[in-house]
C-alpha cells in the first residue's frame, strides 16, 4: 500500500538512508525501532512529505507521493502525529480535532474511553503530556485514515497508562488502518504490532 | 453630541477598516506593512470615479473595493514564496510605489468651477459628495457606522465558520496545518485580498470625509499604525483592533493637551500594553476563555 523504494537521504553529507526499502500492507500494524539518529522521525517525514529523498520513489498504491505536498498526501490518508507535541495553545482542545461536529459525535465513545474527556475544556497547557499525546492520536483517528504514523507516542508515559493505551490503540484502530509506531522503547510496539522493525545506521531495514 | 466628539468617533470608525485589515493579514501569520496603499488605492478610485467619470457613489465605492480586492490578490500572487520579514518588505515596497507614484500623477480638471482632479503631491481637492447631498457631519458619522457595523458582522460569521479557524492554524502553525491536510494558499490568498477590499473600503469613506487627499495622507506610519492597533487590540476577537484604534485615536489624538505628545505617548502604551499582554489585549486564549465561560461544557 505504502512504498518506500531504494530511497537515498542525506543531510549535509551525512547519509541517514542509503537505499532504504520499506513496505507497508493494508491494515498492517509495523513497530520501527532504532538509536539516535538512525532515521526513525525522517522516515516519517518522507512519507507525509515533509522532506524529499535524494533519491528513489516513495508510493502510496498507484500514486507517486514525491510530487504531492504535505497537505494533500494528509488529505489521502496518510496521517501523522509529532514527537514534539503540536497542539495551538490557545484552543481548548475540543477545537482542535479539525473534523466536522457531526464526525465527534458519532465517535464520542472513543473520546470518552481514551481518557481525555475530562480535559476538553482545557488548554493544552494545563493538560498533562499523555493526554496531549493521545489527543494528537485521536485527531489523526477521527480523520479516518488509511496510514497513520505516530512518532514517540507513548513517550513520558506510566507503565499502566501504556497498557491502556496499547488496548485503547488495538481497539480503535481500524482493522483497514495501516499503523506504523516510531518509538524508542519496544513496549507499546510489542502489545499492539504485529510486526517489528529496527532502523541501524547504513543497513537495510531488518525485522527484531 | 459636540462636532468634535462627532469627529473623533468618525475617526475610529474610518481607521477601524484599515485596523480590521491588518488584523486578517496577521491572522494568516504574516506581516503587511502596505495596507495604507490599499487606502490610499480606495481613496483614489473612489475620487477618480465619482469625480472623472460621474459614477454614483455606491458604485465608485464598490469599484474601489473591488480594485483593492483584486490588487491584494495580486500582490499575495506575487509575494506567494515569501514570507516573514520578506513579505513586509514587499508590501511596504508596494505601498511606497503607489504613494510616489500619486506623487507624479497629474490631470487636473474644473468641475462646477472648481478645481479638482489628480494633481500629484498637491493632492486631489474637493471631493464634495456630502457638501453635494447635504450631508452633515453626524449624517455622515452614521453612515460609516452602519458599514463598519455590517462589516463586523460579516466579521463575527466568518469568526463562527471553519474558514477563520482553518486560517488562525495556517498562520500559528504551517506544519500542524499541512498535517492536518489543509492547503493554507487559498487562505493566504482569501485573507490578503479580502484585507485589501477592506482596507479600500475605509480609504473610499476616509476620501468622502475629508473631501480632499494628497499622497502624503497614506504614508508609512499610517501603515504602522493599523499594525500596532491590531497588536495591542489581540488576535482573539475582531474587537480588538477597534479597541487598538479608540486608544490611539480616541485617547491619545482628541485629548488636546495629550495630542501634542500622541506619538511618544502611544509608543510607551504599546510597550507597556505588550509587556502585560504579550499577545495583544485581547488575545486568541482569552477568546477561547470567553467561549468556554459562555458555552456549555463538552459535546452539546
Amino acid at each position: 500500500m505504502l512504498e518506500l523504494k531504494s530511497v537515498k537521504k542525506s543531510f549535509g553529507g551525512i547519509n541517514v538512508f542509503e537505499k532504504l526499502t520499506f513496505q507497508l500492507e493494508k491494515g498492517e500494524r509495523v513497530g520501527l525501532t532504532g538509536g539516535n539518529g538512525t532515521g526513525k522521525s525522517t522516515l516519517i517525514n518522507l512519507a507525509t512529505g515533509f522532506l524529499l529523498p535524494d533519491e528513489g520513489e516513495i508510493n502510496f498504491g498507484n500514486l507517486s507521493l514525491l510530487n504531492l505536498k504535505p497537505w494533500q498526501i494528509a488529505k489521502l490518508g496518510v496521517r501523522r502525529n509529532f514527537q514534539s507535541v503540536r497542539l495551538s495553545d490557545s484552543l481548548v482542545l475540543k477545537d482542535q480535532f479539525f473534523v466536522s461536529e457531526q464526525k465527534i459525535l458519532d465517535n464520542l465513545e472513543m473520546i470518552e474511553v481514551s481518557g481525555i474527556k475530562g480535559f476538553l475544556d482545557r488548554f493544552p497547557s494545563e493538560c498533562p503530556l499523555p493526554i496531549l499525546r493521545k489527543m494528537e492520536v485521536l485527531r489523526a483517528l477521527l480523520s479516518c485514515p488509511s496510514v497513520l504514523f505516530l512518532d514517540e507516542p507513548s513517550a513520558g508515559f506510566s507503565r499502566t497508562e501504556l497498557n491502556e493505551f496499547s488496548q485503547f490503540l488495538i481497539q480503535y484502530i481500524p482493522t483497514s488502518t495501516s499503523l506504523v509506531i516510531v518509538e524508542h522503547r519496544t513496549e507499546l510496539m510489542e502489545l499492539v504490532c504485529t510486526k517489528n522493525w529496527g532502523l541501524f545506521f547504513n543497513e537495510p531495514l531488518r525485522i527484531i | 453630541m459636540s462636532l468634535y466628539l462627532v469627529t473623533v468617533l468618525t475617526n475610529i470608525c474610518l481607521f477601524s477598516f484599515i485596523a480590521l485589515s491588518a488584523y486578517l493579514i496577521l491572522i494568516v501569520g504574516e506581516v503587511s506593512f502596505g495596507q495604507q496603499a490599499f487606502f490610499g488605492i480606495g481613496a483614489y478610485s473612489l475620487a477618480i470615479f465619482y469625480v472623472y467619470f460621474d459614477l454614483s457613489i455606491i458604485y465608485s465605492i464598490f469599484l474601489g473595493m473591488v480594485i483593492c480586492f483584486c490588487l491584494g490578490l495580486l500582490l499575495s500572487l506575487l509575494t506567494i514564496k515569501l514570507s516573514g520579514l520578506y513579505f513586509a518588505m514587499a508590501t511596504l515596497a508596494f505601498a511606497e510605489v503607489f504613494r510616489l507614484s500619486m506623487n507624479l500623477v497629474r490631470f487636473p480638471i474644473e468641475k462646477d468651477g472648481r478645481a479638482t482632479g489628480l494633481n500629484g503631491p498637491e493632492g486631489f481637492e474637493n471631493i464634495r459628495w456630502i457638501f453635494e447631498n447635504n450631508i452633515d457631519t453626524l449624517g455622515f458619522f452614521y453612515i460609516t457606522l452602519i458599514i463598519l457595523t455590517i462589516l463586523l458582522f460579516c466579521f463575527f460569521i466568518l469568526e463562527r465558520s471553519f474558514i477563520m479557524k482553518n486560517a488562525r492554524i495556517v498562520g500559528k502553525d504551517l506544519i500542524l496545518a499541512q498535517s492536518l491536510g489543509i492547503n493554507p494558499r487559498p487562505y493566504r490568498l482569501f485573507f490578503i485580498g479580502t484585507a485589501g477590499g477592506i482596507s479600500g473600503l475605509g480609504g473610499a469613506l476616509f476620501a468622502l470625509a475629508s473631501t480632499y487627499i494628497e499622497p502624503a495622507m497614506f504614508g508609512m506610519m499610517l501603515g504602522v499604525h493599523s499594525l500596532a492597533y491590531t497588536i495591542i487590540g489581540g488576535l482573539g476577537l475582531p474587537i480588538g483592533p477597534l479597541l487598538g484604534v479608540f486608544i490611539d485615536i480616541g485617547l491619545l489624538e482628541s485629548i488636546r493637551f495629550l495630542s501634542e505628545y500622541r506619538m511618544i505617548i502611544f509608543g510607551g502604551l504599546v510597550a507597556i500594553i505588550l509587556i502585560f499582554y504579550p499577545e495583544g489585549i485581547i488575545s486568541p486564549r482569552i477568546a477561547s476563555r470567553i467561549k468556554r465561560f459562555f458555552f456549555s461544557k463538552g459535546f452539546k
